[in-house]
């Protein structure tokens, strides 16, 4: 991927405010954002072929967990790198995620968004 | 071989108390009164003996018949008169009315008797008889005299005999009874006969110092080198004084070998019998062994003692009363605690020598007139200015009619304050497991705040390409907005709702602090690295620069080269060392008079580390240093703190890493944090 192409980020949170921002911030840094708010609504998204670079992925949602939905997209889409986005100080990645590569753990409350748009163009970088 | 010689057998008493003796006398008076018939030419010959209860044969030749006398009473009376009456014919002899002899078919026609020269109240006559009348030649005569007084001194004889064999009887039945009391008393019973030199025992004294019968010799030499080497020269003289010098009692108290080479403590008591001339003849006596007395004697005061250590050792101050509130027993922690010695309280009353202790006089009565104990727990005593947490129970004391009270005190000031500590660290437990059920609805909301008010700065601001953009298409002149938001405090506002937003954060993340798992990665980790750290930390940190500048702060450091590395987990030890260095940067600010002065030491404490942080701020007050370490207790502007720092800091320097966390402050000079952490973690 070159570096003026736009980077696409699949936001998926079931609190509809923290993805406004998240997608606000990102919007702003020159990325595109989709927003959804539950597991079965992103893996609708990815199944109909939509493609991202990124996914925002909240750990607690309601239905499908985050971490099982990271599975399900990966498996869509190979290429598809994950940020976890949780309000859980200890939360620990499963360890059927390790296959997947580095899956960096944002903890909310994102004070500062600026790192979470470096790592997702860092994310981006390593594909 | 028994060392008790057995007494001469018993002589059998005389059948009567009375003469003649049937023993001694009874065949020479037959053999006398044969002579006398011999002599006399006649075929009979009596000796009769009379005394107030009647007459008596008790010497014949040529007569049957029992012991009846046979001579008549006019006949008796009429031989007593005279020393020798001859009655030529008893028939016809006018002073005898016809007979001499109640046997009539006697016949006895002739009868002489001489008086027999008795003492005392007896009687007697020597008397012949013929069947035909005559009379005696001068030769008869004589020979019936001198064989009447042979009579009398056999029948003398014969009693003294008797008397003698009584006297013996008496004696040996005396005899009998020492030995009877000698074998039922336990004591060693002894008779030394001074003449002979011979001393016997009793059976008991073999019982008592276990010595084998044959071992006891039967000598005063053998008692002597028993007596302890001590004791044998002053009690052996003292006896022999006593015997010496014409005394009857002895008394010595000594101590005697045993058998086992223990020493019986002997209390003797021994009697001299002498003659009539005043010389000594036997002592007798007997050793009483006080050993088990003089046992219990020293069991009772070692058990005294015992209990007097007991209750002096007691680190409860244990305080009787008598039912007026009279001190009668006072241990050695009353005298410890009050610096009264017991000798002063006892006898005063309690009121007065602890006036602090006089509301607990309606607990003594109380608890004597319920007859049970009554417990006031956790009452607050003060005590030379400090005050004090005790318990104090009152036990009543009824038994043996005496009525009073034990008051027992305990000061448990420091469990109440260890209680404090565990009900701050339970505090912080369960703020801990709420935190993590809340944080992450909490976080949720906070994100939103400080994620919005990111936005919205970023999307008011000039920088941002896109603004300029959707500005112009909406017609709004960025720049004027820039100064209406400014004019109007807006930016001020957006700033306030991010700053409390980020202070919520950081109260949720300390709170989460308590819910973290304690095996969180343990690592050698040098001290002096991590507090140069967190100094360099303190001197950037945002927070501080706003109120102080912490390179004004002269920070002195006294680290031990030797002190080994301590395994913990790094980042939470410099959390903690952070918040104190912060702490401390923080209170010096306040104090501002004097230069201000950090100083940190290491040292190593056995198997533990301590690290001191010390200032010389304004220190903190006696009240609130003791809820210093309390989650949510703050002394610092609302808004500066959170309330957390120093009780994560506890919870995670002692729950985490089991050591210690303490305080020492004196208000206006400063303050010192002491960190121990122990050299060995559980696993490590």
């Amino acid at each position: 991927m070159s570096d003026d192409a736009v980077l696409r980020v699949l936001v998926v949170d079931d609190e509809p405010v923290i993805a406004l921002c998240v997608q606000a911030f990102l919007e702003d840094d020159g990325m595109e954002v989709t927003v959804v708010t539950s597991g079965e609504e992103a893996l609708e998204h990815v199944g109909t072929g939509r493609c991202y670079d990124v996914c925002i992925m909240d750990v607690r949602l309601p239905g499908i967990d985050g971490a099982t939905t990271v599975a399900r997209l990966a498996e869509i889409c190979p290429g598809l790198r994950f940020a976890m986005h949780t309000g859980s100080a200890e939360y620990e990645l499963p360890d059927e995620l390790a296959v997947l590569g580095e899956i960096p753990l944002l903890h909310k409350p994102l004070r500062d968004m600026t790192p979470l748009a470096a790592t997702v163009r860092r994310l981006a970088g390593a594909q | 071989m028994s060392v008790l010689p057995h007494p001469e057998p018993v002589r059998a008493l005389s059948a009567s108390g009375h003469p003649p003796s049937q023993t001694a006398s009874t065949g020479v008076l037959d053999e006398l009164a044969a002579v006398a018939a011999l002599v006399c030419s006649a075929p009979m010959a009596v000796v009769s003996l009379a005394d107030g209860q009647g007459p008596r044969l008790v010497g014949r030749a040529g007569l049957d018949g029992g012991g009846d006398c046979p001579l008549t009473g006019p006949f008796r009376a009429l031989a007593q008169q005279q020393a020798l009456l001859v009655v030529a014919d008893v028939k016809t002899d006018p002073r005898l009315g016809g007979s001499a002899f109640v046997c009539g078919d006697l016949n006895v026609r002739f009868c002489a008797a001489v008086r027999l020269p008795l003492h005392g109240e007896f009687t007697g006559l020597l008397c012949v008889a013929d069947h035909r009348p005559r009379l005696l030649s001068d030769t008869q005569r004589r020979a019936l005299r001198t064989l009447g007084q042979l009579a009398a001194a056999q029948l003398e004889l014969g009693w003294r005999t008797d008397e003698l064999a009584r006297a013996e009887a008496s004696a040996s039945e005396s005899d009998e009874r020492f030995r009877i009391v000698a074998r039922a008393t336990v004591d060693a019973v002894w008779d030394w006969d001074l003449a002979v030199g011979t001393l016997r025992w009793n059976d008991a004294v073999t019982a008592l110092f276990g010595y084998p019968a044959d071992a006891v010799e039967p000598s005063i030499d053998w008692w002597a080198a028993h007596i302890h080497p001590e004791e044998r020269e002053r009690v052996v003289t003292g006896l022999y004084a006593v015997i010496d010098g014409g005394g009857t009692g002895w008394h010595a108290e000594y101590r005697f070998l045993r058998a086992d080479d223990g020493w019986a403590y002997i209390d003797d008591h021994g009697y001299v019998i002498r003659d009539a001339s005043g010389r000594a003849l036997r002592m007798v006596g007997a050793m009483h062994d006080l050993t088990s007395h003089r046992h219990s004697e020293n069991e009772l005061q070692r058990m005294r003692a015992y209990l007097k250590n007991i209750i002096d050792s007691m680190p409860s101050m244990l305080v009787s009363v008598d039912g007026e509130g009279r001190v009668t027993e006072w241990n050695a922690s009353a005298e410890r605690v009050t610096g009264v010695v017991a000798a002063q309280a006892l006898g005063r009353r309690l009121a007065e020598l602890l006036p602090q202790y006089a509301q607990q006089m309606s607990n003594v009565r109380r608890a004597i007139a319920e007859r049970a104990p009554v417990r006031a727990e956790r009452q607050l005593v003060v005590h030379e200015g400090e005050t004090r947490f005790v318990d104090v129970m009152t036990y009543p004391l009824t038994a043996n009619g005496a009525v009073g009270a034990v008051i027992r005190v305990d000061d448990v000031s420091e469990r109440v304050r260890m209680e404090q500590v565990m009900v701050q660290t339970e505090k912080m437990m369960s703020v801990g497991g709420l935190a993590a059920g809340m944080a992450h609805e909490i976080n949720n909301p906070l994100g939103v705040i400080l994620q919005s008010c990111q936005n919205l700065r970023r999307r008011l601001g000039l920088e941002l390409a896109p603004n300029r953009r959707v500005a112009e298409e909406v017609g709004l002149d960025l720049d004027a907005l820039q100064r209406y938001l400014g004019a109007r405090g807006l930016d001020s506002f957006i700033e306030a709702i991010q700053e409390a937003g980020e202070r919520a954060g950081r109260i949720v993340a300390d709170m989460l602090a308590f819910s973290r798992r304690a095996d969180s990665s343990f690592a050698p980790e040098r001290v002096d690295l991590m507090l140069d750290a967190v100094v360099r930390l303190a001197a950037s940190d945002y927070d501080l620069k706003k109120q102080y500048d912490f390179k004004q702060i002269e920070v002195q450091r006294h680290y031990d080269p030797e002190l080994p590395p301590v395994p913990c987990a790094r980042t939470e030890i410099e959390q903690v060392l952070l918040n104190l260095v912060k702490n401390a940067a923080q209170a010096m600010a306040e104090g501002g008079r004097r230069p201000s002065r950090l100083t940190l030491r290491t040292a190593r404490e056995d198997d533990a580390v301590r690290i001191d942080i010390e200032d010389n701020g304004p220190g903190i007050e006696t009240a609130a240093q003791r809820r210093i370490f309390e989650p949510f207790y703050t002394t610092k502007p609302v808004g500066v703190g959170t309330g957390l720092g120093l009780s994560v800091s506890y919870f995670i320097i002692t729950d985490h890493h089991k050591g210690s966390l303490a305080l020492e402050s004196t208000p206006g000079e400063g303050s010192c944090f002491t960190i121990r952490l122990p050299l060995r973690q559980g696993g490590l």
